[in-house]
């Protein structure tokens, strides 16, 4: 049995971009209206302004976010949601874990122009994690790859699994994880959310809840 | 003691080692198995010694690129070079035997071609990447130029100003 149909009842469409086909199924589509919905609503919408209190002072100060900086981080938002459609509808694993590599720089990107120190050492570490998982993300496809001889997740669907794919698909998981700062990272995650302009940071939050679901369906159609 | 261990996690400066370590143990496990591949796609070419020997027998000037000689002709439809790739094209094989002028006189002049710096794989890579995963070639190229972009943003706007402050 094809584990594509298995997972989604049917597939809606192929789109033919180039030599690779990704294919839509009805939950990749709402996946697809969920993240162009909240990319142009984060687009749109204009950075907040906070109000920071500290103990022992009796001050309130008011923060503002320059333009330039708003600006540079809008077009990282957009891009980020450009890279989560390619996640969520590629239908070639390479190509998955390019798209998830995209996502995680414009992530580091959406952080990298705050100019609070701590923020910036926190999107400091969560860079080298992203190095660190650029390894086990790459070498699990390529031994995917040498395993089975395709790349294609329609392929791939129709192959039983056995243990080196099992460990392909761990490295898989490690580093898709790092990548698009899953669970084991949100402590690197919080340091970095406590920047100004709220309305980019939350394509984090949405970045990583993208790449976890379609991360959980590529690893289903592997095995 | 938890608590601590906990508390030390929540450090930014902790998880990457953290992790590494992690990896680190999951790739050692992974080693321990008994690895089979798949032999398709394993390129069809005599061994690497064996290339060189024949080089050294003067039968084919295309073994001097040894261990890279791929055969074929350029833009040769009849005579393609051996290429296995992911997605088949009609131009597979077209133009893995194209040199460049001076590669084809370092070729001639010496048997060590291929083994150079020079002689990297880079005309076959660029064939199976252009012609078969066009795609690919598009997002790496996205991927490094969006590094460049925060890059160099973060050095004009951020490392630049705070350099003419104390300047100033």
């Amino acid at each position: 049995m094809n584990d594509i149909l298995d997972l989604n009842s049917y597939i809606i469409g192929h789109v033919l971009f180039g030599d690779i086909v990704p294919y839509l199924t009805p939950f990749s589509l709402a996946l697809v209206i969920t993240i162009v919905v909240f990319t142009i609503f984060l687009a749109l919408s204009k950075p907040e302004l906070r109000s920071v209190t500290r103990f022992g002072e009796d001050v309130v100060r008011t923060t503002t976010v320059g333009k330039k900086e708003a600006k540079f981080r809008r077009f990282m938002t957009i891009l980020c949601g450009v890279a989560l459609i390619g996640v969520v509808t590629t239908g070639d694993i390479f190509n998955f874990t390019l798209f998830v590599s995209l996502v995680g720089i414009t992530n580091v990107g959406i952080f990298a122009v705050v100019k609070d120190t701590h923020v910036l050492d926190a999107a400091f570490q969560y860079g080298l994690v992203m190095m660190i998982c650029s390894l086990p993300l790459f070498g699990g496809v390529a031994l995917i790859l040498a395993k089975t001889g395709t790349l294609s997740l329609g392929v791939l669907a129709g192959i039983p699994g056995n243990p080196v794919l099992n460990v392909g698909r761990m490295l898989l998981l490690v580093g898709a994880v790092g990548e698009g700062a899953l669970a084991p990272f949100f402590a690197t995650k919080v340091e970095m959310i406590r920047a100004k302009g709220a309305p980019y940071i939350n394509m984090m939050h949405l970045s990583s809840l993208m790449v976890f679901t379609r991360l959980i369906e590529i690893l289903f159609i592997v095995g | 003691m938890i608590g601590r261990i906990l508390n030390s996690l929540a450090e930014p400066k902790n998880v990457p080692k953290v992790f590494s370590v992690a990896i680190s143990i999951i790739l050692l496990f992974s080693l321990t198995m008994v690895f089979e591949l798949n032999p398709n796609q394993l390129y069809p070419k005599p061994a690497p010694q064996v290339q060189v020997e024949l080089a050294k027998q003067n039968i084919d000037i295309s073994y001097n690129l040894a261990p890279y000689n791929r055969g074929g002709l350029p833009l040769e439809p009849d005579n393609r070079g051996i290429v296995r790739s992911q997605y088949q094209t009609p131009y597979e094989g077209w133009i893995t035997a194209y040199l460049t002028p001076f590669s084809q006189f370092l070729r001639d002049i010496t048997y060590h071609f291929g083994t150079t710096i020079l002689g990297h794989p880079g005309g076959i890579l660029d064939e199976v990447l252009y012609y078969t995963r066009g795609y690919d070639t598009i997002l790496e190229s996205t991927i490094l130029f969006t590094a460049f972009t925060i890059a160099s943003w973060v050095i004009l706007n951020i490392t630049a100003k705070e350099r003419d402050k104390k300047e100033k």
